[in-house]
């Protein structure tokens, strides 16, 4: 079994006075797919953002291979190979297209093989390629979700965390996303996924965790959650 | 009216305009910090400047260049000691920007009458560069001429840094987003010492280039702070380009409207725009809602 990555250990956080997470202990493995599952408002983003570094937890630990990451901040972890692709994708409106998937690969371990990795996004998503010139602030929902995937992949991650990248992609663009992230996935990016569309998420994700008012209520690998009734009918609408 | 005599006039008092308000927009732009101790490290450059030349014999035009790094690292001494702490969090923005103006404010003071003790509180100039060169149609001051040149080279190269540099890239990644910047691997906390001393930097400079033509004293400071905020509100909040072009046309109008209602209007002219301007396009002239945030 390979071994583990990345670790929450009982992380409690929140905004300000109000507590959201309730000491969340999660981990994902070397080169599995990740899911985490929940209905909205439990608490999804809000792990993926202290796991990315851009919240810091009120307690309990973030491990890195073993190493508390707690007091990094999230620029220092995106060089230890944490990127995320958020929620709300934050892409730079003001920027081209281009701009964007360069400043993407601003990291050091990243920055030497910038253009080589632009192109093989351009590959990968050719509709950026037909819009590289364009300020990516006047591009679609859709194409700024793509870019913000590209842009996350440009940092050459070790972690890929993925907050509802399906959100506002058309049913046949849905279904290249996943093909995208089973071949990133090969080539040996371990990824933690958060999606609404939880039947294609469990086909291909190796272990589930459902969050339910900032609590893991249950986890287990995806066959046995696919089977299991509780989340059958919560979330895949069969009963 | 539209002779190549005012067009050179006007260039000279823009582009040094345009220098003042890129450094201050720059902190702007990154922190949301209205620095108003910005003209007050302009007077300190104008002395350091005046200081090395009657004292040490040193050509201000070498100067110039020295005092900039002196008042980066002023900008550095100001985000260690005095913002680190306000900046670690970027939860608490209101209360931050609240916060740091009044400690700008303060710093304006202490500056100002440190000065006004250290330096006495009369005016001072020497005299340099001070033959008239005939260009085309035209004359202008030597020394003029020589502050046109450098504060357009330096907006020039400013301006190139910010487009083809990655590290220019990083930082108008900042000014978009703090959060998006982060999470490419840009650290806001490196950004922002940075852009203390571009900002701190360039204010130093502008003070150097200032003193070549201009007098100098210890309360000067405060015009070229309402100058600058005049033309970034013009320009667009944390916009760089609009502030090269906004110091650039407010030069234009001022040295065009002086000519024709008369010096004892200047004021009016600046307060003017900056009016005119909050009321028919307050995100200025070339902002968007994004870089106006
Ligand atoms: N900036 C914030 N300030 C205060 N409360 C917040 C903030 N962001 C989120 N919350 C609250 O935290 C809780 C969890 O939010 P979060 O965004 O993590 O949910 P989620 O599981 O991602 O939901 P969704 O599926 O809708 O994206 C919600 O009740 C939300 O109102
Ligand atoms: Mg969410």
């Amino acid at each position: 079994m390979s071994a583990t990555l990345l670790e929450l250990r009982a992380v409690t956080a929140g905004y300000g006075d109000v507590v959201v997470l309730h000491e969340i202990s999660f981990s994902a493995r070397e080169g599995s797919v990740t899911a985490l599952i929940g209905s909205n408002g439990a608490g999804k983003t809000t792990t993926m953002r202290c796991v990315a570094g851009l919240l810091r937890p009120d307690n309990g630990t973030i491990a890195w291979r073993g190493g508390v990451i707690n007091a990094l901040s999230a620029s220092e972890r995106v060089e230890l190979g944490i990127s995320l692709v958020p929620e709300g994708r934050l892409i730079f409106p003001d920027f081209t297209v281009e701009e964007n998937l360069s400043i993407g690969a601003f990291n050091p371990r990243a920055k030497p093989n910038r253009n080589r990795r632009r192109d093989e996004m351009y590959g990968l998503f050719p509709r950026l390629r037909e819009r590289r010139g364009q300020h990516a602030g006047t591009m679609s929902g859709g194409e700024q979700q793509m870019l913000a995937l590209a842009r996350g992949l440009m940092a050459e991650p070790k972690l890929l965390l993925l907050d509802e990248p399906s959100l506002g992609l058309a049913p046949s663009i849905i279904s290249q996303l996943f093909d995208i992230v089973d071949t990133v996935r090969r080539m040996g990016v371990t990824i933690v996924i958060v999606e609404q569309n939880v039947h294609r998420t469990l086909q291909i994700a190796d272990y589930v965790y459902v969050l339910e008012n900032g609590q893991i209520v249950i986890h287990g690998d995806a066959q046995s959650c696919a089977e299991n009734p509780n989340i059958k009918q919560a979330y895949l609408g069969l009963y | 009216m539209l002779s190549f005599q005012l067009l050179i006039a006007a260039l000279a008092t823009g582009s040094v305009y345009a220098l003042i308000a890129v450094g201050l927009n720059l902190i702007y732009g990154t922190m949301r910090l209205l620095n108003v101790a910005h003209g007050d490290l302009v007077m300190l450059g104008a002395y350091a400047t005046y200081w090395s030349f009657s004292l040490l014999h040193v050509d201000p035009l070498i100067a110039v260049p020295f005092v900039g790094l002196l008042a980066a690292g002023i900008g550095a001494a100001a985000y260690f000691f005095l913002f680190q702490h306000f900046l670690r969090t970027g939860s608490l923005t209101d209360r931050i920007e609240a916060n740091s103006l009044l400690v700008f404010f303060g710093l304006s003071i202490a500056i100002e009458n440190l000065a006004s003790l250290a330096f006495s509180g009369n005016p001072q100039a020497y005299e340099y560069l001070d033959r008239v060169i005939r260009i085309g149609s035209a004359s202008i001051v030597g020394n003029r001429l020589a502050a046109l040149i450098i504060a357009l080279c330096t907006c020039i190269g400013v301006l190139l840094f910010f487009r083809l540099t990655t590290l220019g890239l990083a930082v108008r990644a900042i000014i978009q987003s703090r959060d998006a910047a982060e999470i490419v691997g840009v650290s806001a906390r490196k950004t922002y010492l940075l852009t203390f001393c571009i900002g701190f930097g360039l204010a130093g400079m502008t003070g150097a280039v200032v003193s070549l033509y201009s007098q100098i004293w210890p309360f000067m400071g405060f015009s070229y702070t309402i100058v600058g905020f005049v033309i970034i509100i013009l320009g667009g909040l944390g916009n760089i380009v609009g502030s090269i072009v906004g110091g650039l046309l407010l030069g234009v109008l001022e040295t065009f409207g002086v000519a024709a209602v008369g010096a004892n209007y200047r004021s009016i002219l600046i307060y003017g725009v900056f009016i005119a301007i909050i009321i028919i396009r307050p995100q200025g002239l070339f902002g968007t809602k994004s870089t106006a945030r």
